[in-house]
């Protein structure tokens, strides 16, 4: 069986694909030190993000992030 | 019964979005946390080229934040938060067209003190792949309550690399404005809001991760600001926000960053873009210093006018700053630090609005705000 | 087959292929041969043939392992005493081995703790999450692998050493 230039091409589009999602080669579970860091959270101070979240939403029409927040909608 | 004059308007925030922290881990809480915050911030005083009549002074607003999270069992964790809030100051009632240089905007009165208080409880039960967490919570204001309920999970795919998770709220708020008889305000009103979420996290290396995530938003019955004169909005609003959050660590500087940007739309006509930097040094074992940067931008609703137009009868209008076009940007530190089982923070901020930040065109109102923000935080964990 | 389909495998696959590797129940549990974490030593997991050993990755930035190991400790110590030839090999995954010492420097074990931050180790053993732990009888294999640690757990590997010291010598 001879292999096309198509398979080729999947294939290669595929090896590119699975080292971007996950980056060349996949973080083991030993190696996720750095990731468990408090700075390296989405969101590794939640008082002060709902403290922002409430301000910015009060002088702001916007509102949404992150996760569906508790209720108590504003007026705007 | 309190007396009020006609000029000491209560113009209370309503009922803002609760101030519940979203408390998210891979496993259960192994010790009890302790937090708590106290912020205060004020609002510039309006410019006294624009003031028509009333206080120029705005709000000055205190803030108390407590949080709980401490497990439950070997597999539940519990959070509960409360925060107290207390407020005063004057607000914009009105905008008129200036018959002589910028003076348009009709203040509330003098200053009146107002409170408002939230309470959530969550409980998150982790699981081998993923989490799932409910909470409920409940606000309560002199003119605004409300009660809410939620239910979220995550799931980890990939050997833990890819993350989908997803959820869902639902909240119920009673309208009833101060002073209704004497400023012919409706009284007793509902509304609701219903919104859900969709979110993707993919670690991308061993120092950098990568989320994305989709919240819908609808609310639903009583939209109006009661507390301004000639306010009329839809009864509907359907809300859209994309966010985008990166994390990376710098080995060599013991330092990450952190990327976040934020487009939102919705059926008012406004369209937002958000786009927040910050930068978590680490100095030392014990401290860490958090320069941070934000910049938002938003349009204004269709129904916007920076002057009331009082002769337009049912037709919807408004002339709220918060739905006009500009933009803001803002700069703050925070510094922490560790001692033993002990946190203590402290935050500055410092916020800034003008119509040349804006990226979309559209009209600005006058009322527009800058605020200036100090916070203290203490953690203790046992 | 459809690109997108064979992307979404390859994807999936990327995460997966390395792990295809690894050690379990029912096999000879992999040597090796490692620094200890706070001397200047070196042991080697052929230095303990014959005794009942507990194989345990952890690193200091994992919860469920640091609740694990003072629990581990006083389990090996009780063992000792009744006379059970048992021991339990940590080891300690950290890049930075000091953040492992200065964990140790508040909570100190008595038993074996061993610093491989280059992570051949638990690559060897198929390390899937943090901590994993494995039960090796006194001829060297692998009886039980346990992934994740909760204080219960203990009374069952307790049970699982028990009946290993009755069968064997």
């Amino acid at each position: 069986m001879t292999i096309s230039i198509k398979t080729i091409v999947y294939i290669a589009l595929s090896a590119g694909f699975a080292m971007l999602v996950s980056g060349c080669q996949p973080v083991q579970a030993w190696e996720r030190g750095v990731l468990a860091k408090p700075e390296m959270a989405i969101d590794p101070d939640p008082l002060e993000t709902t403290l922002n979240n409430h301000i910015y939403f009060s002088k702001e029409a916007s509102n949404g992030g992150h996760s569906a927040t508790g209720g108590g909608c504003g007026c705007n | 019964m309190k007396s009020r004059s006609l000029l000491a308007l209560t113009a209370s925030a309503m009922a803002l979005p609760g101030l519940v922290p979203a408390v998210k881990a891979d496993t259960p809480p192994t010790d009890t946390s302790l937090s708590y915050r106290i912020s205060s911030y004020e609002e510039d005083d309006l410019p006294r080229e624009y003031l028509l009549a009333g206080s120029r002074e705005r709000y000055d607003i205190t803030i108390h934040q407590f949080q709980v999270v401490t497990p439950v069992g070997e597999n539940y964790g519990l959070t509960f938060n409360t925060s107290y809030e207390s407020m005063s100051g004057a607000s914009p009632w009105y905008a008129v067209a200036p018959f002589d240089g910028e003076q348009s905007i009709v203040m509330s009165g003098a200053t009146i003190h107002e409170e408002r208080r939230d309470y959530n409880l969550g409980l998150r039960r982790y699981l081998n792949n993923g989490s799932v967490g409910v909470n409920v919570g409940a606000s309560d204001e002199n003119d605004y309550e409300s009660w809410n309920g939620g239910i979220d999970m995550e799931r980890h795919f990939n050997n833990d690399l890819t993350t989908l998770a997803g959820g869902f709220s639902y909240s119920s708020d009673d309208i009833n404005p101060s002073d209704a008889a004497l400023f012919n305000r409706v009284t007793d009103e509902n509304k609701h809001t219903s919104s859900a979420f969709f979110s993707v996290s993919q670690i991308i290396d061993r120092n950098s991760l990568f989320q994305s995530s989709l919240n819908v938003t609808r609310h639903s019955g009583y939209l109006t600001d009661p507390y301004k004169l000639g306010d009329a909005r839809p009864d509907s609003r359907t809300q859209i926000a994309w966010s985008n959050a990166y994390r990376r660590y710098l080995t060599n500087l013991d330092a990450a960053l952190h990327l976040d940007a934020r487009l939102y739309d919705d059926n008012f006509g406004i369209n937002s873009l958000t786009l927040d930097v910050s930068w978590h040094q680490n100095v030392g074992d014990t401290w860490q210093v958090i320069p941070r940067i934000r910049y938002y931008s938003q349009s204004q609703a269709g129904f916007f006018t920076p002057v009331n137009d009082f002769s337009l009868g049912g037709v919807f209008n408004s002339s709220d700053y918060r739905l006009s076009a500009y933009g803001a940007l803002s700069g703050g530190l925070q510094v922490q630090t560790t001692l033993d089982d002990f946190t203590v923070s402290f935050a500055l901020e410092r916020y800034v609005t003008d119509d040349s930040y804006s990226l979309f065109g559209g009209e600005t109102s006058p009322a527009i705000v800058n605020f200036t923000r100090m916070s203290l935080g203490l953690g203790y964990r046992f | 087959m459809k690109t997108f389909q064979v992307m979404i495998m390859s994807a999936f696959l990327g995460g997966w292929l390395p792990l295809a590797l690894g050690a379990d129940a029912g096999d000879q549990a992999p040597g090796f041969d490692l620094p200890l974490l706070q001397h200047d030593e070196q042991a080697a997991l052929s230095d303990y043939t014959g005794k009942i050993l507990y194989v345990d990755f952890w690193a200091s930035w994992c919860p469920p392992c640091l609740v694990s190991m003072p629990i581990m400790n006083d389990l090996r110590n009780k063992l000792q005493q009744q006379g059970i030839d048992f021991e339990v090999l940590a080891v300690n995954v950290d890049s930075d081995p000091e953040d492992g010492i200065d964990f140790l420097l508040d909570a100190p074990v008595d038993f074996v703790v061993l610093s491989d931050p280059a992570g051949g180790t638990p690559a060897l053993y198929g390390v899937k999450g943090m901590p994993t732990s494995y039960l090796v009888d006194q001829q060297g294999n692998i009886v039980m692998k346990h992934e994740g640690f909760k204080r219960r757990d203990v009374d069952m590997i307790e049970a699982r050493i028990l009946a290993l010291a009755g069968q064997g010598n």
